[in-house]
């Protein structure tokens, strides 16, 4: 009973999860080079599934929404992209069962690039997976499973700015709590971490909900929304969000709640 | 007195080799390798409208519904400076045959209470998936703020619902090619 138990268990985890080729290494890959040089990079695939399995490789822009998250897009992101920088090792591989290997890619920046920073996506596919059996009556979609690798330059020689601007205030109420969600848009052109630090405070100017938020990181023309919990509060209160980046630059907001 | 110096002496020679074992490091790794997996526990998704058996009536149900489990392990590359940079799931179909429109509506009950010292940074079901939303043709974002953690046997529910909202439009083979749904993990 108990190795069936087990047997069980094993095949649904395999097919749950582990059927197809994995990233084995980080999907966000930094790049910091001067113009005019060029670096490999490495990602690291496995294929946990018992089948040989086929991945292909493909690059696509993108562009930051504050309600969407990334926007991929067909064409080149001409100002902001890297993608014609990079050259793949291949377009595909074909993994044997429980092979581990690195795909490389080489970026080479053009010695005649003076903007701050650009980026890219590299996705890695696993290949669609259908029924191979076609029921009469049924619309059947076929399972992929993908992996996004953001590829960030950033010009060292380049002047960054920063400006994370507070662009939206909401109310959500999300399970058993009620937030007030600040939106932040980074409107500069590089990258940087912040931790923000929002404090609810009454009419009579005393603090009554406070958070500070974890370091997080934050791309040019990226949005990341910061939160506090403000269940049980009712009537007028301010709002105030200070974002402090790793280097020490302040950028506050300020606003009425009326709970 | 020869042998007070001769004490004192070997003490003198000890002494220092005593106090450097005191001070001896050992360089010590843990090998916690970065990755990102998602899966989910159906190869294909499946809406079943079928057939009228009499004459003179529609297509037996106008939406179908299907299920499935996602699962995912994700543990990032060391963090820039101590900064966390969340991971998030994405969610695109390819080849909706015309139609017909896809409802999402993901379902956390399972993970969101699990405890974070055990499981790490759970990821959020971005607003509107909680109660369903439309499908576009792009990506879309369902889960987000992914730290450190993993799903264990827990899994979100995605359940999807597949409404003829175009009769005229609709055929038994749409398009000759299978519709795809792709789901993206990215930071």
């Amino acid at each position: 009973m108990r190795t069936l138990f087990f047997s069980c268990f094993f095949l649904f985890f395999s097919f749950a999860s582990n059927a197809q080729v994995v990233v084995n290494s980080g999907l966000t890959e930094s790049v910091f080079i001067t113009p005019g040089g060029s670096q490999t990079l490495t990602v690291t695939l496995k294929n946990n599934d018992t089948q040989p399995r086929r991945v292909t490789f493909d690059l696509s822009d993108y562009v930051n929404d504050c309600e969407e998250g990334y926007i991929y897009i067909d064409s080149i992101d001409t100002k902001n992209s890297c993608l014609p920088w990079i050259e793949l090792e291949n377009e595909e591989l074909i993994l044997t069962p429980g092979e581990e290997r690195e795909f490389l890619l080489q970026l080479t920046v053009p010695p005649t690039f003076t903007g701050p920073s650009a980026k890219t996506c590299l996705f890695v596919n696993n290949a669609a997976l259908i029924d191979s059996v076609q029921e009469e009556g049924m619309l059947q979609f076929g399972v992929q499973i993908r992996y996004g690798i953001n590829i960030l330059y950033t010009n060292p020689k380049a002047n960054s700015e920063i400006d994370l601007y507070a662009q939206k205030l909401s109310i959500d109420t999300v399970a058993f709590q009620t937030l007030a969600k600040v939106s932040i848009l980074n409107r500069g052109n590089a990258s940087t971490n912040f931790t923000s630090k929002i404090d609810i405070i009454n009419k009579t100017g005393e603090i009554v909900r406070s958070n500070t938020t974890k370091k997080q990181t934050i791309q040019p023309q990226q949005c990341r929304t910061v939160s506090i919990n403000i269940k049980d509060l009712s009537g007028t209160y301010e709002i105030l969000v200070v974002n402090e980046t790793s280097d020490g630059q302040l950028f506050g907001f300020t606003d009425v709640l009326n709970l | 007195m020869k042998k007070l110096v001769l004490a004192i002496a070997l003490g003198v020679l000890i002494m220092p080799s005593l106090s450097a074992q005191q001070y001896t490091s050992q360089t010590v790794s843990f090998g916690i390798t970065n990755h990102a997996l998602v899966g989910v526990n159906s190869p294909t998704l499946a809406f079943s409208f079928v057939a009228p058996t009499s004459a003179g009536n529609g297509l037996v149900a106008q939406t179908a519904s299907a299920s499935t489990n996602l699962y995912y392990s994700f543990m990032p590359a060391s963090p820039v400076n101590g900064a966390s940079n969340g991971a998030k799931i994405k969610v695109n179909f390819t080849g909706i045959p015309q139609g017909i429109t896809v409802s999402l509506a993901v379902d956390d009950n399972m993970v969101s209470s699990l405890p974070s010292a055990t499981y790490g940074d759970i990821g959020s079901v971005v607003t509107g998936f909680q109660t369903g939303q439309t499908l576009g043709s792009g990506a879309v974002d369902i889960i987000n703020a992914i730290g450190p953690s993993y799903t264990g046997t827990n899994y979100y529910v995605l359940t999807y619902t597949a409404d003829i909202d175009d009769y005229t439009s609709l055929s038994s083979n749409p398009n000759g090619a299978t519709p795809t749904i792709t789901y993206t993990i990215t930071q």
